[in-house]
């Protein structure tokens, strides 16, 4: 039994040593390996020892064992300390390798990175200590200029020094949400950055370093800042255009009534008269506001007339000019051509480019405005179908346009003025389309700027439109006049029977159709009708001409409005009225149109039954 | 009669089996599990050796014998488990 006992001792630690010795040195450790084969083999000869031992050979090994054995549990242990050791080295060797394994895939990542993000460290100062290459895509800078300069490339934006706060709170250690902040491009442009830091920090918890990943938002803030003015813009435009119908009407009751009361005047009654005039020009420039602000907000088909352009850009240029120190030299060649234009829309392209070129001369200058005939074939550069043009010149000695910002300075909302909108000039462009006309631009730097307008000219034998307030032209009819403002018909009815006309009142579409209709069974039909487009709560102007074209195909109309951008006020004709009037109108004004009207030929047709109702 | 050989080793057994098992339980080495019991079997049977010589020598003799040979095998199983075990990433063993 005890003979098998070590037969089998010996075999195990035979086994053991044996494999121990064959195995690669790197499965266990060299001194490791060592140690334990020879433990391994001092128990394998105490085996065999003790088996020839007990199989009753005697040998002098026996002596020797007993020695030899003592050795077993030293070398033994130093093999498992080993065994410990070489596991420790080769942890640390793979947490290395890993480590560095790692270190160079993020490096790759980082160094990789393109676009619009840049990854910084700093240290606990502040001071910066890596920057990734892709910031050269970002700001123009590369590493090492912006190790170096990355002080002088924060703006003066508000925003930079709650930035500082954040930047110095993630320095203490203290995880901040992303913040941002404005720096300056290497060609001068500024760039907002959207921010993440996070800090870093060693075993006890002491922050060593924050790490940050800089994001390029420009263009996104951009364009939400877009966004949030057309909001506005529609906003406006919504407001405007609610509150000029209302606005047009009250001014029309206002114009109305101070030209009655003006026409009813003693000849010596000058004090009066120069109230009167006072009021009426007052209520011109409040109905010019209104439709600059429509104009502005909304822009809208223009409503044109044939007008003389001097007295329009005088007009306009006036107000721009005051109390600054910009004097302005008119060029008006005589048989300029007249235009066929919207008097309020060009009037008011005319006083933004004044108005930018008086702030582009802050030191005062001389500004030149010239106007010239053009004509225009198909071989023209410019975008411009063939035919007569008047071009308009205004010539700054200001500052100019930088060459870069040439290209984009029509574009809707973009400035290089700090407080600018970046309307005005967009304004201008559509107006100047809507008008099928071009505006141009040249421009140095230093040596000013020169827009260029081309609008499109009236026929020949046109005249100049635009009635004076004291051309009262009487006439005689029988008008219908439909209005829901109670004012405005009271004031309307006072002024065409002042100007001789027998007048006949409707408040609403249904009403008007009915007193038509009477007026023709009885035989005595209306010359004209005068129709509000929109009533409150009842049948407008546009309804209404469809049934009264029904009953009488020959029905003279003319549509009349406050909201100035409607579709209906430039494209009249198309919708059956013969004539339009824009609230608020003065009397020359109403007269004028009165008599052309009378004086068309009536639309051919037969009139339908008037007994039957639409 | 004790061998003085043999006191020796067991005092050198005794002297480092606190060190060594304080040590060890410290750092877990779940891979030397077998070579753990191999030289528990070793010390055991150094105290029935010492132990032979005064009590029931035949009988202490023989577990003194087979407490050597399931050392043995045990360390011939603790060295296959440990070089297998070194290749893994972590140091264990899919023994364990």
């Amino acid at each position: 039994m005890v003979a098998v006992a070590d037969l089998i001792a010996a075999v195990g630690f035979g086994v053991a040593s044996g494999f121990v010795f064959a195995v690669d040195r790197r499965r266990i450790g060299g001194p490791a390996q060592l140690f334990l084969m020879l433990a391994m083999a001092v128990y394998c000869l105490v085996g065999i020892s003790n088996l020839l031992e007990h199989g009753g050979i005697t040998s002098r090994f026996d002596r020797a064992e007993d020695y030899l054995e003592i050795l077993f549990l030293p070398i033994f242990i130093f093999g498992l300390f080993s065994i410990h050791s070489h596991r420790e080295l080769e942890r640390r060797r793979r947490a290395e390798n890993s480590a560095r394994t790692s270190e160079a895939k993020y490096r790759r990542l980082v160094e990789n990175l393109r676009g619009e993000y840049f990854i910084y460290s700093q240290n606990p100062d502040g001071v910066l200590t890596y920057i990734s290459p892709s910031i050269r895509e970002v700001l123009g800078y590369d590493s090492h200029e912006a190790l170096r300069h990355y002080t002088g490339v924060l703006s003066d934006h508000p925003i930079n020094a709650e930035a500082a706060r954040r930047g110095q709170l993630s320095r203490c250690g203290e995880q901040q949400p992303p913040y941002m902040i404005e720096v300056f491009h290497k060609n001068g442009s500024r760039r907002m950055l959207e921010v993440v830091e996070t800090p870093v920090r060693d075993e006890r918890g002491t922050t060593i370093a924050v790490e940050g990943i800089a994001h390029d938002v420009t263009d996104r803030e951009k364009a939400a800042e877009e966004a949030l003015k057309r909001e506005k813009l529609e906003s406006l435009g919504l407001l405007a255009g609610g509150i000029a119908h209302d606005f047009n009407n009250l001014l029309t009751a206002i114009i109305g009534n101070s030209s009655m009361a003006a026409s009813q005047l003693e000849e010596d009654d000058d004090l009066a008269r120069h109230c009167l005039s006072e009021i009426e020009k007052a209520s011109k420039r409040a109905q010019e506001l209104t439709r600059q602000l429509l104009t502005f907000a909304k822009g809208g088909a223009p409503i044109k007339s044939v007008t003389s352009l001097p007295e329009l850009i005088r007009d306009a240029v006036s107000l721009p000019l005051t109390g600054s120190n910009v004097t302005c030299r008119y060029e008006f060649p005589p048989g300029l051509w007249l235009t066929e234009i919207d008097p309020g829309q060009i009037g008011q392209v005319v006083h933004n480019l004044v108005l930018n070129a008086v702030q582009a001369m802050p030191e005062g200058g001389e500004l030149r405005i010239s106007a010239a005939n053009s004509r225009h074939g198909e071989d023209s550069l410019l975008p411009l179908a063939p035919g007569r043009y008047v071009r308009i010149s205004i010539k700054d000695q200001g500052a100019g346009i930088r060459g870069q910002d040439l290209p984009r300075i029509f574009d809707p909302y973009f400035s290089t003025k700090e407080a600018g909108s970046g309307l005005g000039l967009a304004v201008a462009y559509s107006t100047l389309k809507r008008h099928h006309g071009y505006i141009t631009v040249q421009s140095e730097l230093g040596s000013g700027s020169e827009f260029q307008l081309f609008l499109p000219a009236a026929a020949e034998t046109s005249d100049v439109s635009d009635p004076g307030v004291n051309d009262l032209v009487p006439g005689h009819g029988k008008l219908l006049v439909m209005e829901d403002e109670r004012v405005v018909r009271d004031a309307v009815r006072g002024m065409l029977e002042q100007l001789g006309y027998e007048t006949v009142t409707a408040a609403d579409g249904r009403e008007a159709i009915e007193l038509y209709r009477r007026a023709l069974i009885e035989g005595s039909p209306f010359d004209i009708v005068l129709l509000d487009l929109t009533v409150r709560g009842g049948m407008g102007g546009r309804e209404a001409i469809d049934h009264l074209r029904q009953i009488d195909p020959g029905v003279r109309a003319i549509v009349s409005s406050g909201y100035a951008n409607a579709p209906i006020m430039s494209e009249y004709a198309s919708y059956g009225f013969q004539a339009v009037l824009p609230k608020p109108y003065q009397l020359g004004e109403l007269g004028q149109v009165l008599q052309r009207v009378l004086t068309q030929a009536p639309t051919p047709g037969n009139r339908a039954d008037p007994t039957s109702h639409p | 009669m004790f061998q003085e050989s043999e006191l020796v080793n067991l005092g050198i057994a005794l002297t480092t089996l606190p060190i060594v098992i304080v040590y060890f339980r410290r750092r877990r080495l779940p891979d030397l599990r077998w070579l753990w019991v191999g030289y528990g079997l070793v010390i055991a049977a150094l105290i029935l050796t010492v132990l032979e010589g005064g009590l029931w020598p035949p009988m202490l003799q023989t577990l003194e014998h087979v407490a050597l040979a399931l050392a043995g095998l045990s360390f011939a199983a603790g060295v296959i488990i440990l070089a297998r075990g070194s290749l893994r990433p972590n140091g264990t063993s899919h023994w364990k």
